[in-house]
């Protein structure tokens, strides 16, 4: 499994503490994710599908899906979240379904830039078209204000402590824009990490949304929307912090 | 130095230059040149950015200026296992300057900056001083010397010799390293010290002597002094060991490594410094690869219907559909940065069970390997679920037959069961280092056999929730890997016996079924019983052994109803191969004929036999001999290195942890050693920097048996033959002038004979001589008839040689070595005394031992037995009873013939000849043969290095060793770090061996004739 995978095996179990304690809920994105599942209630995968936290808002009465290639972030989903979403461990590069046999296909939050290498994502998003119905949709969201963030080293990110739990995070953040890629050299401590120090490397790829806009359309896919934020308001270069991507497989 | 499979990605060189290694000042103190990642850089000596002047797939290493600064020496093995090669100044080519198929390693150059010392085994003699011109030619010996290093001085040499490995901490014996200054025949010690003193330098500005010895404080220090003055420590580091000092040709800078970094140090002032070295270069090293495993493996299963095989590939866990010849439908089950092994599959072959080895803990794992969904392919990963284990460390896992529980093994060994759905975890009893054990197929017991007398196993048999343990074999034989047929009535199990047999043995477990003939057993064996009855009483007596073969502790595989059983055994000429026999033992069949060494061997209930040949490839044979395939499978993986080496390490460290011999740990803070040393062994990128790390760490722990090495890859280099003569180096003429030709080698042969004073001119049309290497024309000849262009009394004459490895002139010299010393005996006690040599405690060894003992000492009045050089293996005690038996009685006839019982037992005196290069088993011996007052013992102290080590591999392949029984003598002293006395002290000197003189066998030959 490529590295980029294998490190969500330490670091997923950590990153589900922050999403789940240290980070508040936010409800806009529950919201919006609510509202687009709402929109395809056919069968339906989301790709990145982590410690099970949209499998309230995605589950219905139709087949649906969560991918996931870390067997740790698996191990976090509780009984009830996989009443709702049948789990299955594998690769959005090879995705383990046969052809046109989805309706719906999602890559929410920042899952695609895990993908480091461009052509991975490409492969991906071939294998997107491949596998959903024709005129089946597909949802991918990009953060392309990773390129903006200024380098730092050892800056704080938090200092979490309640009820006699701690988590705290130091953070170096370097650029490598020949690579494309941003990293974050983590640094944690506290609680979860009872023999000192968890040191862990998290690499994100640069998605500029040129770049996404076009491999989706040079995978088969018609764009539909795109919006800005979770309000689904229009895509704004210049203020919009996320871009969020509906395209159609084309061959109808 | 880039070389590895298939690289997909490249990064730029990162931070972290921790694996700077073999620094080299340039004469004017101007730059220093290195060894990083394998190939040889430079940079400016007070610090700066560092290029790189020798890149590379191959490794390049101990990098040496000539003394005008003008080229650099170093060694390469891009041509095989290590030449010499030279590079002018401008770093832009480079020349290869020696040919030989052995190990060449670059020392220094001569003063007069025209030739390269270098350290070889050849026909001259093992590990000496060569040099080479560097302008080319045939190298030539300098000093007729065994060496691990050299300095020039004025008028002579400083040489280290010795016998520990460098990375080796707080030795202090027979086999030091120590510093000897002289030439020609005469060599002092510099320094009387117990510790090592290692890479000897020389200081033309001080006319001081500077090498590396531990300080006080157990930590490699520089020190310096003149001779016969003392010594004087220089550095006083206090983290870490000081290695591989080098000093300028004008002896006014020292530079070295230490805790990866690089230093220098200014002569005499004495002050260090920090070389900061700037990595910032463009030169790209992989961190992560892409790479296609298959074919080799470590461990595999079959699932119980036969369709499906998980099988493990470096760490990988895969799955797929057994077909005719393949494996098909593959699936990846695990593939990441932890170690998964030993899959087993559930019986309804659903869920396979393995291990995951991570960080120093091994945990055990499922994995759903069954696809329910209609729309789902196979390229879904099986959601797996670490077990909650009440332990750090689960290996073996074994299903019960109902598929609820698992049994598994701890650190220490003890047997646990956990249930699959409820996690409960149970330890069975209090008994550690269990090493088999099987389920009874009610699941209401768990058979298994750990060490109790002398590492020997016995078979017991527990209640699988827990209770007294008891033992069904007691016997003195080895008796190990039990197996429950599912029919309920017997257990199997191997046997093993210190003379070499193997059998396979089954226990009736009542009275009645053992009482049963063959026709009625025949049909107990198709009644599975319901509910497993034991009647303890008289177990012992309802064994049988189903067969014996040759073989040793080795494991066999049985079909589930126990009628099949699949072993390896070793032919009569040591090949081992896949045999049958079944439950009746009749019927015992051999199945292969290539010497396969089968392991992990799996029956299955239609009699398919699987296991893993030579190489790492599963195959499969029939029991009626039909068929039999290999089992090809090929699946991508993506590996990135810092993990690769990050899971080495752990499992490193892991094995020793839990596994060496010492469980203080030679009184060393083994969670400090890995906290120390990790960091380092994760960031280095090549396997020769990591295994240099963790061979550092290993050193801390001063001792014996432990190594890493690896991983390996095919070398298909060109080799050079040999015909087996020694050259005149004297000779000044043209071509090769023949001083000696070695007896049985090809130039010995009739058709193909050399004589001393012959000159070779040209081998195959190619010029020899002292400016034309010998060993150039000899490339890839080996083997393949070889035209000859010879000078005898002025006469020229062309001749056809088939030249022969260098390993064949090896023997060849080890046997004119041998006869040398029988006729040395021979003459020093006019024909009365024997001579025999052991080389090795094999069991070939023993056989030549054997054989030697009676014949050389039939009509002799006394025997000399020399197992000097010896390194050891496990046949002690054969060689021990053969000459420890006591003579009770003799029978005579009419005639007077006199025979003694026991039959050829040996009653003539008898001296043994030891020396610091007798290691492990050969320091057994002689201490068994001291306490049973064999007879006196002439030589030198033993090594001192005595563990019961066993080698395993890690993660890549790489081999490790792991050194875990320790022998002491009869009052409790510790043969590790403790030698072996002679009764007669006698020291070779340096340069006894090149002289030819052997002044231990004459003391001994002197010894014995007191006796006779």
């Amino acid at each position: 499994m490529k590295p980029e995978v294998d490190l969500w095996e330490r670091y997923g179990p950590l990153f589900s503490i922050e999403e789940k304690l240290v980070f508040p809920p936010d409800r806009r994105e529950l919201q919006f994710y609510c509202e687009i599942r709402k929109r395809h209630p056919g069968s339906c995968m989301e790709i990145g599908a982590g410690d099970g936290r949209l499998a309230g808002v995605l589950g219905n009465d139709s087949l649906t899906i969560g991918l996931e290639p870390s067997a740790a972030m698996f191990k976090l989903w509780t009984p009830e979240d996989r009443e709702k979403i049948r789990c299955v461990r594998g690769l959005g590069q090879q995705l383990p379904l046969l052809e046109s046999s989805l309706d719906f296909i999602l890559f929410p939050y920042n899952g695609i830039h895990c993908i480091l290498d461009r052509d991975d994502r490409i492969t991906l998003l071939l294998e997107v078209a491949r596998v959903l119905h024709p005129g089946g949709r597909f949802f991918a969201e990009t953060c392309h204000r990773f390129d903006d963030r200024e380098d730092e080293e050892n800056a704080e990110r938090y200092h979490y402590a309640k009820d006699g739990f701690s988590l705290r995070l130091t953070e170096t953040v370097t650029h490598d824009r020949e690579k494309g890629i941003i990293s974050f050299d983590m640094k944690y401590s506290g609680s979860p990490v009872p023999a000192g120090t968890l040191s862990i490397v998290l690499e994100l790829a640069l998605i500029s949304a040129g770049e996404l806009l076009r491999d989706i359309r040079e995978a088969g896919l018609n764009i539909v929307s795109i919006w800005g934020d979770y309000d689904f308001s229009p895509w704004d270069k210049r203020y919009s912090p996320r871009l969020l991507v509906l395209a159609e497989r084309s061959d109808t | 130095m880039i070389l590895m499979n298939g690289i997909l990605v490249f990064i730029l060189l990162s931070g972290g230059m921790s694996d700077l290694r073999e620094p080299c000042p340039s004469p004017d103190g101007e730059t220093v040149v290195f060894c990083f990642r394998g190939d040889i850089w430079e940079a400016p000596l007070t610090g700066g950015t560092m290029r790189c002047l020798v890149p590379g797939e191959s490794i390049e290493t101990s990098p040496s200026y000539s003394p005008d600064g003008e080229r650099l020496a170093f060694t390469s093995d891009r041509t095989g296992g290590g030449d010499v090669y030279v590079m002018d100044g401008t770093g832009s080519q480079s020349t290869r300057l020696t040919f030989h198929a052995g190990e060449d390693r670059v020392l220094c150059w001569n003063s007069s900056a025209d030739s390269i010392y270098f350290l070889s085994s050849r026909e001259g003699g093992n590990s000496w001083v060569y040099s080479v011109s560097a302008s080319g030619g045939t190298p030539r010996p300098v000093a007729g010397v065994e060496i691990q290093n050299a300095c020039i001085l004025p008028g002579g040499l400083a040489i280290e010799r010795g016998f520990t490995p460098w990375w080796r901490k707080h030795y202090t014996g027979s086999a030091s390293r120590n510093i000897w200054i002289g030439s020609g025949e005469t060599w002092d010690k510099l320094i009387d010290s117990e510790l090592d003193e290692k890479w000897p330098m020389y200081s033309a500005i001080t006319g001081e002597i500077l090498f590396v010895m531990e300080d006080s404080s157990g930590r490699n220090a520089v020190w310096s002094m003149v001779r016969g003055g003392e010594p004087i420590q220089r550095t006083s580091f206090t983290e870490g060991d000081i290695t591989y000092p080098s000093i300028s040709s004008t002896g006014g800078i020292v530079v070295f490594e230490y805790e990866g970094g690089l230093y220098s140090m200014n002569v005499p002032g004495w002050s260090v410094s920090l070389i900061n070295i700037d990595s910032n270069t463009d030169y790209p090293f992989p961190m992560q690869y892409g790479e296609t495993v298959g074919y080799s493996t470590d461990c595999f299963d079959v699932d119980s219907s036969g369709i499906q095989m998980a099988v493990v590939g470096t760490g990988d866990l895969f799955a797929g559909r057994i077909s005719d010849d393949s494996l098909e439908d593959m699936i990846e089950i695990y593939s990441g940065s932890s170690r998964a092994r030993d899959p087993v599959w559930s019986p309804d072959g659903k869920t396979i069970a393995f291990t995951l080895e991570h960080e120093g803990i091994i945990d055990l794992v499922l994995a759903n390997a069954e696809l329910q969904d209609s729309i789902l392919l196979d390229s879904a990963f099986p959601e797996i679920h670490i077990l909650s284990t009440s332990s750090d460390v689960a290996v073996r896992p074994v299903w019960s037959p109902d598929g609820s529980r698992i049994s598994y093994l701890d650190g220490p060994g003890r047997l646990h069961v956990i249930d699959e759905r409820t996690e409960q975890d149970i330890t069975l009893c209090g008994i550690s280092e269990i090493i088999h054990h099987s389920w009874s197929p009610d699941g209401m017991w768990l058979a298994f056999s750990v060490p109790v007398l002398a590492h020997r196993e016995e078979i017991f048999i527990v209640s699988s929730r827990g209770g007294e343990p008891f033992n069904i074999s007691r016997h003195p034989n080895d008796d190990f890997q039990p197996f429950w047929p599912e029919d309920g009535r017997r257990i199997l199990y191997a046997s093993r016996t210190d003379d070499g047999n193997y059998l396979i043995k089954q226990v009736w477990l009542t009275r009645e079924d053992w009482d049963s003939d063959d026709e009625e057993r025949e049909a107990l064996l198709d009644d599975n019983l319901i509910t497993v009855e034991i009647e303890l009483d008289g177990l012992q007596r309802r064994t049988e052994t189903l067969c014996t073969v040759k073989g040793y502790y080795d494991f066999y595989g049985a079909s589930p109803d126990g009628r099949i059983i699949a072993f390896p055994a070793w032919d009569s000429s040591d090949r081992m191969d896949l045999w049958t026999v079944d439950w009746k033992g009749e019927s015992l069949t051999r199945l292969t004929w290539s010497g396969e060494s089968p392991e992990h061997i799996h029956v299955t209930r239609d009699e398919e036999i699987y296991y893993i040949a030579i190489g790492g490839i599963v195959r499969s044979a029939s029991v009626n001999g039909a068929g039999g395939g290999v089992f090809g499978w090929r699946m991508p993986v993506w590996r990135s290195i810092p993990l690769v080496q990050a899971q080495k390490f752990d499992e490193a460290w892991r094995l020793l942890r839990d596994n060496f011999y010492d469980s203080d740990m030679h009184q060393v803070d083994w969670d400090a050693m890995r906290s120390k040393y990790r960091e380092r062994a994760v960031s280095s990128i090549i396997s020769e920097d990591f295994n240099d790390v963790v061979r550092r760490m290993l050193g801390e722990l001063s001792a014996s048996h432990l190594g890493i090495s690896g991983s390996w890859y095919f070398d298909s280099s060109p080799r050079s033959g040999s015909v087996g003569i020694i050259p005149d180096y004297d000779w000044n003429g043209n071509g090769i002038r023949v001083d000696s030709v070695i007896p049985y080698s090809p130039a010995d042969l009739d058709g193909s004979l050399l004589l001393p004073g012959d000159i070779i001119i040209s081998i195959q049309g190619i010029p020899v001589g002292a400016d034309d290497n010998l060993y150039r024309a000899l490339l890839q000849r080996s083997g393949r008839e070889t035209g000859f262009h010879v000078l005898r009394n002025n006469e020229a004459f062309d001749i056809d040689i088939e030249p022969v490895s260098i390993w064949r002139i090896e023997d060849l010299l080890y046997d004119e070595w041998i006869e040398r010393n029988r006729r040395e005996v021979a003459r020093l006690t006019d024909g009365r005394v024997g001579y025999l040599h052991i080389p090795s405690m094999n069991n070939r060894c023993v056989d030549d031992f054997l054989i030697d003992l009676f014949a050389e000492g039939m009509n002799r009045d006394g025997m000399i037995i020399d197992i000097r050089d010896n390194r050891g293996g496990s046949t002690h005690d054969e060689i021990i009873r053969e000459l420890g038996r006591p003579a009770y009685m003799f029978s005579r006839d009419r005639h007077g013939n006199i025979s003694f019982e026991p039959l050829g037992v040996w009653r003539k005196p008898l001296v043994l000849l030891i020396n610091e290069r007798c290691y492990s088993d050969a320091e057994i011996f002689p201490e068994g043969w001291k306490e049973l007052g064999l007879g006196p013992v002439v030589g030198e102290e033993t090594y001192g290095a005595v563990i019961g080590t066993s080698d395993v591999y890690l993660v890549d392949g790489t081999s490790f060793r792991i050194p875990a029984t320790g022998w002491y003598t009869l009052t409790g002293d510790n043969l590790e770090n403790t030698g072996v006395e002679p009764d007669i002290h006698v020291q070779e000197q340096p340069a006894d061996v090149g002289l030819n003189i052997d002044r231990q066998l004459e003391a001994a030959a002197e010894t014995i004739m007191g006796l006779i």
